[in-house]
Parts: structure tokens; C-alpha cells; sequence
């Protein structure tokens, strides 16, 4: 996902028009990676009065086509789609939900890379196929904080952090691609099902018969 | 009659108490046999040492029928010469010997029951084949409940060899190739309809601008079982640009997706595009699947713009809902602000010499030099006699909105054609300023368009459309011009902060560190020529006086 940042600027754009603010503006992040390197992104936010206002101008009342386009405007290097938006009036928050592809590339010998366009910040391990970053960010007048918090596929293995000749981050992995364990075999289950039905017919025919024997 | 029994005879043959003989009442139902001190046929604990402690037993059944049992002892129980597995029935006379080679005794009855009165039958037992130690003979006389256990033999081994084999088909692990089969490529281009040759440079800087204005997006699906490997993607201007790698993608998995955007490097000569034409842009992919090589071709038409095209918004105009949607491309204005075009430095240089007295304002100094320069860039053009041509420049509302581009002539087409537009106007003046190390900006207002600059943090502002024109009413003095710049910044920032529609700020500098380059214009010695007109009007008058008291203080014009 890169300029992940920007985008997050860009939505919360109208913080920086009102010179009211003073309050951080928290905003969480979620992304998780399918194992064929599509991204799902979850993005919430809540905001205070007047930042709500201003953010009704620009994505309420019918506009939140508005918010598609400029996501689809900053994260250009994806294509993104199903989008949802969920305002909460009440509250005053929102979520934003999308699918991205294009996030994850394959180097071939079970060797992934993703960008999430992470700069300024260290990312923290959280387990084998997760981790969390925080940005702070100077608003004009105000500051605003992302956490973000990234899933990987549960089969990942390896995860370390590196940047590019920009500054970004980069998280490398591997996950078993090129090849599949798989655990069972359908047939030695049949042919166990069938010893077993056979000792127990031939444990009755013994009982019926044993006087005979 | 026959008598009854009344006694068990036990008749020593072998071993250390042989030759004797010892009697029990046939009342007992069972007799022990062993080493042990209260076995009933005890055997020396010291010399009978084949002999277990616990050997066996023999047992009365209740129709009076005699049976022996081995107690699983080490060295057997044989009955004439047999070993018994389990039990055996037991007959008067027969011989029973505890171990092969361990003491031996003869079992009796007295008296014997009448079937036992037969003489003993003499049992052949046929020469051994093989030495056998411990080895089991065939019973002599089993019990139905021995073949019973046998047999019970076939069922646990159906059921031991079941559950291991279920076992295994529920925990065994095959490691199998993960992707059999061939991709499927699924193929979705999103390109760009119309192109603004100015902006050429935006076009190929996958950088500029977080990447927003690539030319196409190719998304590439797998939807196969199989990958897709080596996939290389290439595209084509015919005219501009010859076969050029977009992109390779080494590998796409079943299920996967990459996307490749397209940034070409459209050639200088784009700028001198005059008018406006249809092109076409030729996309190839090719791809290796299940060993075999797949090529996917398109094309597609775009419309070439003019160099003077200025396309606002790549929004449709039926779907264009408000100023926001109007605006997309306002962020593209730098392109037409040309600071190193050799006319417009040349032009600036003509200002500097006839209008402003060789002196420049550089960063650093004091605010006031920046607006005599500002003022001077006006005076220059007010004494040049150039025109203010209207107010077509700039949408007020939605309404005006006929069409989604717009002509705007550049910077110096506004210098050597004396007229232009209030956005051409203050493309021009901001050109200047960048010229000479300024900070501008040009702020937008409904209908309207002006320039200025940022000076050590304070915004100055002039309204260049002052001079002759339509509308206008007269021309204005630098001064006048210059106060009314600075009054329409009052009321912009108002409006700005409110987020009013309509109102908005191009920062020239942020643009181009963002990657919004400018256009590269040649040298003209015809246009200069025009400049060298321009600057002889210019010079009337002298140049201006520089006013020694401040003319700004705290971002308002005194």
C-alpha cells in the first residue's frame, strides 16, 4: 500500500483548513494480506465537531464517491475496489473498507515482499505474521496519530524488516508457495474404515459360529 | 456296580521323590502342583528345580471328569509325552511330566471309574522332526476355548491394522507441487482519455504526485490454476514512443493479481503540439503458462491536447457534482507556469534592467524589495500596454462549465501577444516571480484568478488583471493594483479557511518538489526580438523610484 500516509493525509485533509484544532486525530488502520497477495484495508476514524463538519462537506450527503476516487487517486499503484463506507453520525466516526491488489509481489522460491509505504516509524513484531507501526504526523496545528496494524497469511515464516533506497519500508517473508503439504490421504482412510468393519463382522461371525470352531 | 473313586493317586516315575507314590481324597476338587510348600504335589524347592514354584493344577470338574492346567509356568506341562497348552484332560495311567526333562509322575484313580478299567491306549506319538526346547507341541486335548481364542486372533488383527491405517490417513503428510496446470490471464486496462501535452513530464514520473496521473493501469488476474511466469509488459505511441518494457512480473500465482501503471516518456517535441489530435497506444503482454508462450495485444485511442490545453479535471462532465470535482487537475497548474523558459527569463531581465533599475529582491532581504519587484513585474506590464482580456478564464460556479478544458496561452505567448486571461495573467506573473527566486503562488477564487508570492512566512498578493481591459473600468497604478491584491487576500483567506468552494491555492514551489515539472520550451530569437519591443515601451518613464518608507506591515499594505 504505498503512500499510505499520503492517503491518510488526504482523508483527513480538512483537519489542516480549520485552525480550531487542537486535539490529535487518531486514525486505526487495519490491513490484512490473503495468501494470493490481495490487501484488505480497514480504516477508522473519529473525529471531533468540527472536523466531523468538514468531513461531511466533503464525503456526506451523497458525496462519498468522493472518498473512492481520492483513494483510488492515492494509492495508484494498486487497483482497488468493494468499497464500503460506514459513517456514524452519532459518534461521529467512520470505517472505510476496500480490497487493494497488487499489494504483495512474489520473488519466486517462496520469497514475498510488501510495501505499505511505512516511513518514519519502526515497525514492531507482534507474532510470527504480524506487526504494528505508529505514525505521528504535524497537522498544521495539531498532530495526527496512525496505528496500523498488518496480518500476514498464517503460514508465513521469516518476517524482517529492511527499506528501500527511498526511505520506505519493506517486509520480506517467505511462505511455502511452490510447493503444498497436505495432511490426510482419503484412500488409507477408506481402507482404515473398511479393516475396522471388516474386524467387527469378523468378530461376530467368531462369536455366532464359536461353538463350531 | 462299580465302586466310586475315592482317591487321586500320584505315582512318582521321575525325579527326586520317584519311586514313591502319594494319595489324595478324591473329595478335593483340586490339587496344586509346584514348588511352593502348600502346593498339595509338592516338589523339592532345591533339586526339582524345572519344576515352577506355582506349576499347574489339577482340577475335578463337577461331572467328575479330570483336567490339568499349566499355571503359564516356564518349562510346560506334557501329558504322555505331549505338551499341553492350557489344559488337557487327564485319564487314569497317564504320564505327566513337568518340563522335558523335569520329574514325572503317574496320575491315577482308585478305584478307577469303569471307563478307565480299559487297558490304557497306547498313543503313538510320532518322531519329533525337529528339537524343539520350549517349543509348543499341538494340545493333546483342547478345549473348545482355546480354538475360540484363536480365532479371536483374526478380528484383533483387523482392528490393530484398521486403526493404524486410519491413523495414518488422518495424519500423513504429502508434500505435492502447489500449482499444477496453466494460468489464466485476465486482462483489465484503465487508461487515461485525454492527455495534456504541458504536462508531459508528470506523465512519466511514477514519483510525481504519488503516481496519480499515470497514462494506463493494466490489472493482471490469474484466474488459472497454473502461474503465469516471465510477464512482461510493453507499450507503444506510434509517432512518440517505440516499444518500451513497462514492466516485468516474474511470477503471478492462481488466485493473484499485479498491477502495472504505465508512465510514458512522452519527447520535448509534445510542446510544440498547437493542436489537438486522436493517438493511439499499443499495450502488449507476454506470459509464459504450462510451458508454453501466450501473447495478449491492445489498443487503444486517446486524445492529444494542445500545448495549451489546460484539461482541469479528468472527471466526466456528466459526473462532475461540484468545485471539488471541477478542480482534479489543479494540481497540474504548475506545467504552465515556466520560470526557465529562455523567453521568460529574457522578458524578466528586460523588467529587471528598464522598470526595477538592475536591482532585484532576492530571498533574504527585506520584505519591501519584494514588493517593489512585484509591483515592478505590474509597472512593466501596464507600461507595455498589455491587455486584460476578460473574465473567461475562470469558472464561477457550475454553471459556467461548458467544457472540461480550457486554452490558456503560455507565459510567454502572454508576454509577446501584450494580452491574456486573469489565469494566464497570473501564470505569468508567478512564472516571473519563480524566475527571479520568489515563492509564488496563484489563488483562485470563483471566476477569478490571481498571483503572489510567500516572503519570510507573509503572503503578498497583486491583482495583475489592473491594467487595460474589459470590465475593469481604467488602469490602475502599481500601488492600486498592489493594495487591491492585498484586500482580495483578506477576503480569500476568510473564505479559504471556511473551506468555501471555489477558493483554493496552488503553491508553485510544493508542486514541483512534488514532481509537476514544467515544460521545456526553446529559445526563439523571433520572440526575442517582440520582448526587445515590449522592453523599449517598458523604459518609458525611467525606472521606478524605490519608496523609502514600508509599504507592508504584518501582511497589510500601507
Amino acid at each position: 500500500m504505498k503512500n499510505i500516509l499520503t492517503f491518510i493525509l488526504l482523508l483527513a485533509g480538512t483537519y489542516t483548513v480549520s485552525a480550531q484544532t487542537r486535539e490529535p486525530m487518531l486514525i486505526n488502520s487495519e490491513v490484512t494480506i490473503d495468501s494470493a497477495g490481495n490487501g484488505i484495508f480497514e480504516m477508522s476514524g473519529k473525529l471531533n465537531a468540527h472536523q466531523w463538519q468538514s468531513w461531511n462537506y466533503m464525503y456526506g450527503a451523497g458525496n462519498a464517491s468522493n472518498l473512492k476516487r481520492n483513494i483510488e487517486r492515492t494509492l495508484s499503484a494498486f487497483y482497488v475496489y468493494d468499497f464500503e463506507y460506514k459513517p456514524n453520525e452519532m459518534d461521529r466516526s467512520f470505517v472505510v473498507r476496500y480490497k487493494a491488489k497488487g499489494v504483495v509481489q512474489y520473488l519466486g522460491k517462496d520469497n514475498w515482499t510488501v510495501m505499505l509505504g511505512l516511513k518514519e516509524t519502526q515497525p514492531v513484531k507482534l507474532s510470527s505474521n504480524t506487526f504494528t507501526a505508529t505514525m505521528s504526523q504535524s497537522m498544521g496545528s495539531g498532530v495526527m496519530q496512525t496505528n496500523m496494524k498488518v496480518t500476514l497469511p498464517a503460514d508465513v515464516t521469516g518476517m524482517e524488516f529492511d527499506k528501500d533506497e527511498f526511505g520506505y519500508v519493506v517486509v520480506k517473508y517467505k511462505r511455502p508457495t511452490e510447493t503444498v503439504t497436505t495432511v490426510g490421504n482419503p484412500k488409507m482412510k477408506t481402507a482404515g474404515y473398511a479393516l475396522l468393519g471388516a474386524s467387527l463382522v469378523s468378530f461376530l461371525g467368531i462369536f455366532y459360529f464359536r461353538k463350531s470352531l | 456296580m462299580a465302586a466310586k473313586t475315592e482317591k487321586y493317586l500320584i505315582k512318582f516315575k521321575g525325579g527326586v521323590k520317584a519311586p514313591s507314590t502319594e494319595s489324595f481324597d478324591f473329595s478335593k476338587e483340586e490339587l496344586t502342583i509346584g514348588r511352593e510348600d502348600n502346593c498339595d504335589i509338592r516338589f523339592d524347592p532345591e533339586q526339582d528345580l524345572m519344576v515352577s514354584r506355582n506349576h499347574g493344577k489339577i482340577i475335578r470338574k463337577p461331572d467328575d471328569s479330570i483336567v490339568i492346567t499349566d499355571n503359564n509356568s516356564r518349562n510346560g506341562i506334557f501329558v504322555n509325552n505331549r505338551r499341553i497348552e492350557g489344559s488337557a484332560y487327564l485319564k487314569p495311567g497317564d504320564t505327566v511330566k513337568l518340563g522335558n526333562n523335569g520329574p514325572s509322575f503317574e496320575f491315577d484313580l482308585d478305584p478307577r471309574p469303569p471307563g478307565a478299567l480299559l487297558p490304557t491306549q497306547v498313543i503313538s506319538v510320532p518322531p519329533a522332526t525337529r528339537v524343539v526346547e520350549t517349543g509348543r507341541t499341538s494340545p493333546v486335548s483342547p478345549l473348545p476355548a482355546s480354538g475360540f481364542k484363536k480365532w479371536l486372533a483374526i478380528p484383533l488383527l483387523l482392528l490393530l491394522g484398521g486403526g493404524y491405517t486410519l491413523w495414518q490417513g488422518f495424519t500423513q503428510k504429502n508434500t505435492v507441487a502447489g500449482m499444477t496446470g496453466d494460468g489464466d490471464l485476465g486482462v483489465q486496462i484503465f487508461p487515461l482519455h485525454a492527455m495534456m501535452p504541458a504536462a508531459y513530464k508528470v506523465y512519466a514520473n511514477p514519483g510525481a504526485l504519488d503516481g496519480r496521473y499515470y497514462f494506463s493501469k493494466i490489472v493482471l488476474d490469474n484466474k488459472g490454476a497454473g502461474q503465469l511466469q516471465n510477464v512482461k509488459v510493453e507499450y507503444a505511441v506510434p509517432g512518440y514512443i517505440n516499444w518500451v518494457q513497462a514492466a516485468e512480473i516474474r511470477h503471478i500465482l492462481p488466485k493473484g493479481s499485479s498491477v502495472v501503471t504505465i508512465y510514458p516518456q512522452f519527447p520535448q517535441k509534445v510542446t510544440e503540439k498547437t493542436t489537438e489530435s486522436t493517438e493511439r497506444m499499443q499495450i502488449r503482454i507476454t506470459y509464459q503458462t504450462g510451458g508454453k508462450s501466450e501473447k495478449y495485444e491492445k489498443t487503444y485511442p486517446f486524445q492529444m491536447l494542445s500545448r495549451n490545453d489546460f484539461l482541469y479535471t479528468n472527471i466526466a462532465l456528466n459526473e462532475i457534482r461540484g468545485m471539488q470535482d471541477m478542480e482534479d487537475n489543479n494540481d497540474l497548474a504548475p506545467v504552465f507556469i515556466t520560470p526557465q523558459d529562455p523567453i521568460v527569463k529574457y522578458y524578466t531581465q528586460q523588467v529587471q534592467e528598464k522598470v526595477l533599475g538592475g536591482e532585484t529582491a532576492s530571498v533574504g532581504r527585506d520584505i519591501n524589495e519584494a514588493v517593489r519587484f512585484i509591483k515592478g513585474v505590474y509597472e512593466a506590464a501596464r507600461r507595455s500596454g498589455m491587455v486584460y482580456s476578460g473574465t473567461s478564464g475562470v469558472q464561477a460556479d457550475l454553471g459556467d462549465i461548458h467544457s472540461t478544458q480550457q486554452r490558456v496561452r503560455l507565459p510567454r505567448e502572454v508576454i509577446t501577444g501584450n494580452t491574456g486571461l486573469c489565469i494566464e495573467m497570473a501564470f505569468l506573473y508567478a512564472s516571473v516571480f519563480a524566475a527571479e527566486g520568489l515563492e509564488p503562488f496563484v489563488f483562485f477564487v470563483p471566476g477569478h484568478a490571481y498571483p503572489g508570492v510567500r516572503f519570510n512566512g507573509q503572503f503578498l498578493a497583486i491583482e495583475s488583471t489592473a491594467v487595460n481591459g474589459a470590465g475593469i473600468g481604467g488602469v490602475s497604478s502599481a500601488e492600486e493594483a498592489f493594495e487591491k491584491g492585498m484586500k482580495n487576500l483578506e477576503k480569500f483567506f476568510e473564505n479559504y479557511q471556511q473551506g468555501t468552494p471555489g477558493y483554493s491555492i496552488i503553491d508553485i514551489n510544493a508542486l514541483v518538489k512534488s514532481g509537476v515539472q514544467q515544460m521545456e520550451l526553446t529559445d526563439d530569437a523571433f520572440l526575442r526580438v517582440k520582448v526587445d519591443e515590449i522592453a523599449r515601451r517598458m523604459a518609458v518613464g525611467g525606472p521606478m523610484i524605490p519608496q523609502q518608507k514600508p509599504t507592508v506591515k504584518d501582511g497589510q499594505a500601507l
